[in-house]
């Protein structure tokens, strides 16, 4: 299965090639590749989180503060309320359609987004068969994930 | 006022961080945490928080944009990035160990530097022709398509110092909730010699990566509030956006200075904050 999204990766960058090389631009091969396509997950990474976070922002309003969040502009400024911090308490907050879970979720989208960009990285040094680079992509994500997972808190 | 407005008060202001940023060239995260902490009031684990995930949104919007046109070193980048998420992981860590007041001091005092290399232009450098042993090792060099699509080839030097600096860019982001872009690119311009295209393109597609490393500590933490984060990432979002597409010919040298001035207010403040004065 691997090998077939890679394929249609390539397929899809060698697409873009040839419409620049049309267009008379510049062509880098096999980096072209990586670059379509970290370009595509940039943008659509960034405005998905933004749409979530405005349908949370949009649920709050309709559907006001949950229990154990803040209820008035002086319990938001002086911290009197408890943020959902972990999976769990954003996964059952948005299943019981609040606003603010929806928000975090959003918000957690938008944290990932550059994570998956390493991700595919990895997979495309892969490709490449450049090891040394898939070392340091790995340690790059391991970092990533270590900070995701709540390990340092 | 209601939660409602003021999240929208927040994020008016917040698209006015993120045009006056796009506006004179530096990212609107360190504009986010002393319009949160001096202007509203919030605690700065707050304002920190927010920060760090609009950066996120910001920089990987531009980032998109400097890849798809080929002026990224993704090779350099995903070098660099071993130091500086490592750094900012570190610099998070550290974060909620400190007293609020030191991050106010280190905040106006990093606020206070980086109105240097706004002082000089950079970039005027000559080509590097031999590369550092590092760079030949790991293929680290490359070339960048100019305006006329004429491609200009650039070697790589100063590896080690470059890698260090990133290390202290992470650390800085992590602490303090910004994308220390300025950091970034003076070490690839200054100490790695790469042409100032390529450094910038190349620590915007960094940014994400370092903000995503101390973002998940910061979230679990639970210091990111969704009624100041979300707005504040949507609307520095908006303003970045607006700004890139319409004023990026609209440098005035009047606006940059008067700009400066209010950063160097502002970092002041921020100090005296810290220092428990104001």
């Amino acid at each position: 299965m691997l090998e077939g999204v890679l394929k249609k990766m390539a397929r899809n960058g060698a697409a873009a090639e040839d419409e620049e090389a049309r267009r008379g631009e510049v062509t880098l091969p096999s980096v072209h590749v990586m670059e379509v396509w970290i370009s595509h997950v940039l943008r659509w990474g960034v405005v998905l989180s933004a749409v979530v976070v405005l349908v949370g922002a949009a649920l709050f309003l309709f559907r006001g503060p949950g229990a154990s969040d803040p209820h008035s502009l002086h319990d938001l400024v002086h911290g009197l309320y408890t943020n959902r911090s972990s999976l769990s308490d954003t996964v059952s907050g948005v299943k019981d359609h609040q606003g603010l879970a929806v928000v975090d979720l959003g918000l957690m989208l938008l944290i990932l987004t550059p994570v998956v960009r390493v991700g595919m990285t990895f997979v495309l040094f892969l490709a490449q068969k450049d090891w040394a680079f898939v070392a340091i992509t790995a340690v790059v994500l391991a970092v990533l994930i270590a900070g995701l997972s709540g390990a340092g808190v | 006022m209601s939660l409602g407005e003021f999240s929208l008060v927040l994020f008016v202001a917040a698209v006015g961080a993120g045009l006056l940023g796009a506006l004179v060239g530096i990212g609107g995260g360190i504009l986010i945490v002393p319009l949160l902490t001096l202007a509203f009031g919030f605690n700065i684990h707050v304002a920190i928080g927010a920060s760090i995930v609009s950066v996120i949104a910001t920089s990987s919007g531009a980032a998109a944009a400097y890849v798809r046109d080929h002026l990224t070193n993704i090779r350099i980048g995903m070098f660099l990035e071993l130091a500086t998420t490592t750094g900012a992981a570190s610099g998070a860590v550290i974060a909620g160990l400190v007293n609020s007041r030191v991050l106010f001091l280190l905040f106006g005092a990093v606020l206070l530097l980086s109105l240097v290399p706004m002082l000089r232009r950079l970039g005027s450098e000559e080509a590097v022709v031999t590369n550092h042993p590092l760079a030949e090792a790991f293929r680290l060099h490359g070339a960048y398509p100019e305006a006329d699509g004429r491609l200009v080839p650039y070697g790589v030097k100063g590896v080690p110092g470059g890698f260090v600096m990133m290390y202290i860019a992470g650390l800085v982001s992590g602490l303090l909730g910004i994308g220390s872009g300025a950091l970034k690119v003076l070490a690839m311009d200054t100490t790695m010699g790469l042409p100032i295209k390529v450094s910038s393109a190349t620590s915007n597609f960094m940014i994400g990566v370092t903000a995503a490393a101390s973002a998940g500590i910061y979230f679990w933490r639970g210091d990111v509030t969704p009624l100041v984060a979300g707005p504040v990432a949507l609307g520095v979002l908006l303003g970045a956006t607006i700004g890139a597409r319409f004023l990026v010919t609209f440098r005035s040298e009047t606006i940059r200075l008067l700009f400066m001035a209010v950063l160097a207010v502002v970092s002041v403040e921020m100090l005296l904050r810290g220092a428990g004065v104001a």
